[in-house]
């Protein structure tokens, strides 16, 4: 490498140290405006907050929260990354959150409200694209071409523009910061001879909305304002453009699609695939665009961070290499990674990002979800770390688990038995070396069979804090019913724990029964078992106490049974799937402790639930999903305080 | 007067703000000293009568002096060059390995040579500039950055060797 190579890489560093615009654009208007700028007094550390705020005080009227931001994209952390909704069939559109509510278009369907009180519905339109203003009181959505504005405290819906229905339709809009007006796409479209159309023009539009006067702001789509700065946000031919609006000045963010500003102005969250191409012979290769999310600062974009983990789909390649025939023509295949990302959105908090999932190698039919990335300006701790790569893999957030990993394998497969649950036991250091210890429970649908697996996960320090290093199993105890004895079996030992006959006569059921679903707690080592009625649907709930040999009736239902059971790690709570004599999936959570039970479906409102299911206990959490129609929706409950919420 | 001082603020803010804040490291602090030093710029602005951007620059080097001695109560006679350039960089997705290597190599500089390479490659200014700041002629200074780039070129060179 030579002298004048060094210079230009020196240049091309210089234009990665970020300039802060906004305080530039700031500082000028100051010094334009009032010429005793500099007899005001202001020192310290607070000098530009002081500052800033006599210049939002003349500007507008609000005082912006975060004045100025303190992490760099570079440095955000991840501390979070959950698929929490299975999206069923049919092209869904972009949602919107606000404090907890995320308002999710779903084909076909309406518009639904989902949180912690439920999944309802709040309007019938078929909608491509909706966001919230930035108090949460209304929303702003595009329906068949038109922009129509819902105000969510009266409920009255207003249009605010209206296509042709042939070939004008306006699109994606979204509210300025200081909500008086809508940014949106105007696009032109020519219907083909056959079927589709083509898109001939698309641009960039605000409509003010007093005076309902539009104007045209640049060409390209989904264009955000960006809080604080009289600039936008938009995309263009692959393109993430930012724009100065005062300057009528353009400038590449960065190659990708989507961007969504967040809503304190700091950063744009977007989704780019970079292709990679794999010769892996002559006339044999493999063409592979591998989408990610990545976040960027609105400040001079100097610093960037890709928070997912995608990676090469190479089953399909492998798939692909053994069908093909030898041949002397060029063969090429072009798949995409393991997962694509669409439509990344800012929560209100400006510290998750939700965003549209598509595993393209799975086995499960759903393969549309929602995840929620949660950013994080603090790195997270060793047994957070673990603690999040347990829920990966319950949940099969394959590409969050491997970004928690040194050394992923290339798929963590779940098969049955499957996770029903896991507890952080411990943590220390080992030679040198922090590990965190932790417990993986799982279980069998229907059978009589729960296991607890320990593990030693050993970590090392990351940029995001720590990272798996690699994986030590300490024990596996597996609890097990044979001809209606129940066993314990750990390594070469295998202890009867009792006989069906030691159960108390008054327990049993008249007629013909047999041991359904069980579940264990190793902090009160506590067996809970089921015996189903075969003759009729009515079964019973029981426990029993290791140590002091002793069975206690829990509950005895005569119109279903139970299909699956897990315990929490604090050993008091237990969830009970459970299907009625009408096929329907419900679940019931126990506090052993004094013998109550709650019906999770008693917590959700205005939701029609086709069944309700829980997952897995994320300590003293449990995750559970209602069915609403095709949608699979997440939701956490806190047995402590009988409370739900969105994950 | 006024305008002049727009002038210069617009032609000069850029290599202000990235030198403050690949010398301080964070963007809260960047803000913070470049904003005092615009500040003092304007109030001394009918003082000037030399090479404008030597003397923003040795506003810009006292203000960021100014700030550490306030801000991390360091003791006089200590060296304030252990309290500067933290590494910006170290947490980039950068897919160049040879930006990734200079990148690296910057910081086994000399705090002196970063200090040069900060004022005459990601600020800008010419070697004539910088002679006036640093007190030292056009040749010396041309010298030095010569001799600085040419430490580059071996560290980076080793550094891509792996």
């Amino acid at each position: 490498m030579d002298e004048n190579r060094i210079e230009n890489n020196l240049n091309k560093i210089k234009e990665q140290i970020p300039v802060n615009m906004e305080l530039k654009r700031k500082l000028r208007k100051r010094f334009k405006k009032n010429n005793n700028w500099i007899k005001r007094t202001f020192v310290g550390m607070a000098a530009v907050a002081c500052l800033l705020t006599v210049f939002y005080s003349l500007d507008i009227k609000k005082i912006p929260d975060t004045i100025i931001p303190k992490v760099n994209a570079a440095d955000l952390k991840i501390a979070n990354q959950m698929s929490f909704v299975d999206i069923g069939g049919g092209v869904n559109g972009r949602i919107t959150e606000y404090n907890g509510t995320i308002y999710m278009p779903i084909s076909d369907k309406g518009l639904f409200e989902y949180n912690k009180e439920g999944f309802k519905k709040i309007s019938n339109r078929e909608i491509n694209y909706v966001s919230v203003s930035n108090d949460g009181d209304k929303l702003v959505y595009s329906s068949n071409g038109n922009i129509y504005l819902l105000d969510l405290k009266t409920n009255k819906e207003t249009v605010i523009l209206k296509g042709d229905e042939v070939s004008i339709y306006y699109d994606e809009p979204s509210f300025s910061p200081d909500e008086n007006k809508i940014i949106y796409t105007r696009k032109v479209i020519s219907p083909r001879e056959t079927h589709g159309f083509d898109i001939k023009e698309s641009s960039l539009n605000e409509i003010d909305l007093k005076t309902l006067k539009s104007t045209k702001l640049a060409d390209g789509s989904y264009g955000s304002f960006i809080k604080g700065a009289d600039a936008i946000v938009f995309e263009r031919d692959n393109k993430i453009i930012y724009k100065d609006l005062n300057y009528n000045k353009e400038k590449i963010v960065d190659d990708g699609r989507f961007p969504s500003v967040s809503p304190d102005g700091n950063y744009i969250a977007y989704e780019k695939s970079e292709l990679k191409t794999d010769k892996i012979k002559d006339n044999i290769s493999v063409k592979e665009s591998v989408s990610n999310i990545w976040v960027t600062d609105t400040v001079n974009f100097a610093t960037k961070r890709q928070v997912t983990s995608n990676i090469s789909n190479e089953i399909a390649v492998e798939d692909w290499l053994k069908s093909i025939k030898p041949s002397d023509e060029a063969q090429t295949f072009e798949t995409n990674g393991l997962y694509s990302y669409f439509d990344p959105v800012w929560n209100s908090g400006s510290n998750s990002i939700f965003v549209l999932k598509n595993a393209n190698v799975d086995t499960g039919g759903n393969a549309m979800r929602l995840m929620k990335i949660d950013i994080s300006k603090e790195k997270i701790s060793a047994q957070d770390v673990v603690r999040r790569y347990l829920q990966a893999f319950v949940v099969r957030d394959d590409d969050f688990a491997r970004m928690l990993m040194k050394n992923p394998p290339q798929l963590l497969t779940i098969s049955n038995p499957h996770p029903v649950g896991y507890t952080i036991l411990s943590s220390g250091t080992e030679n040198g070396k922090i590990y965190v210890d932790a417990e993986l429970n799982y279980a069998y649908t229907m059978e009589s069979y729960y296991s607890i697996e320990k593990s030693r996960y050993y970590l090392i320090p990351n940029s995001n804090g720590y990272i798996i290093d690699s994986i030590k199993n300490l024990s596996k105890a597996e609890y097990i019913n044979k001809n209606g004895s129940l066993y314990m079996a750990e390594g070469q030992s295998n202890v009867k724990l009792f006989d069906k006959t030691d159960i108390p006569k008054q327990y049993l059921p008249d007629g013909d029964y047999r041991l359904g679903p069980i579940a264990y707690s190793s902090k009160t080592n506590t067996l809970v078992f089921t015996i189903q009625n075969t003759g009729k649907p009515s079964v019973k709930l029981i426990s029993y106490e290791l140590n002091g040999k002793k069975f206690k009736m829990i509950d005895s239902i005569n119109s279903g049974g139970f299909f699956e059971l897990k315990i929490d790690e604090s050993g008091r709570y237990l969830a009970a799937n459970y299907i009625t004599a009408q096929n329907t999936a419900k679940t019931y959570v126990y506090d052993l402790n004094d013998n109550k039970k709650i019906d999770l479906q008693t917590l959700i409102k205005d939701t029609t639930i086709q069944a309700l299911n829980s997952n897995f206990w994320d300590g003293k959490t449990l995750m559970f999903n209602v069915n609403t129609n095709h949608q699979y929706l997440y939701y956490k409950y806190n047995p402590e305080k009988f409370e739900i919420s969105i994950p | 007067m006024q305008n002049d001082f727009l002038d210069m603020y617009e032609s000069y803010f850029d290599d202000v703000y990235r030198y403050v804040y690949f010398k301080v490291g964070n963007r809260w602090d960047a803000d913070d000293i470049v904003s005092d030093i615009f500040k003092k710029a304007y109030e001394k602005y009918r003082n000037l009568n030399a090479s404008p951007k030597s003397w923003l620059f040795t506003i810009a080097r006292n203000t960021v002096i100014d700030f550490y001695k306030k801000e991390k109560d360091i003791a006089i006679g200590e060296s304030l060059e252990q309290y500067a350039y933290p590494d910006i960089f170290e947490d980039k997705f950068d897919k160049e390995a040879e930006l990734n290597c200079l990148k690296k190599s910057i910081y086994s500089l000399q705090k002196e040579e970063v200090e040069i390479i900060n004022l005459k490659y990601f600020s800008n200014m010419t070697n004539k500039e910088l002679s006036l700041i640093l007190n030292k002629t056009e040749d010396a200074v041309k010298m030095k950055s010569y001799r600085i780039v040419q430490k580059l070129k071996k560290l980076v060179n080793i550094c891509l060797e792996g």
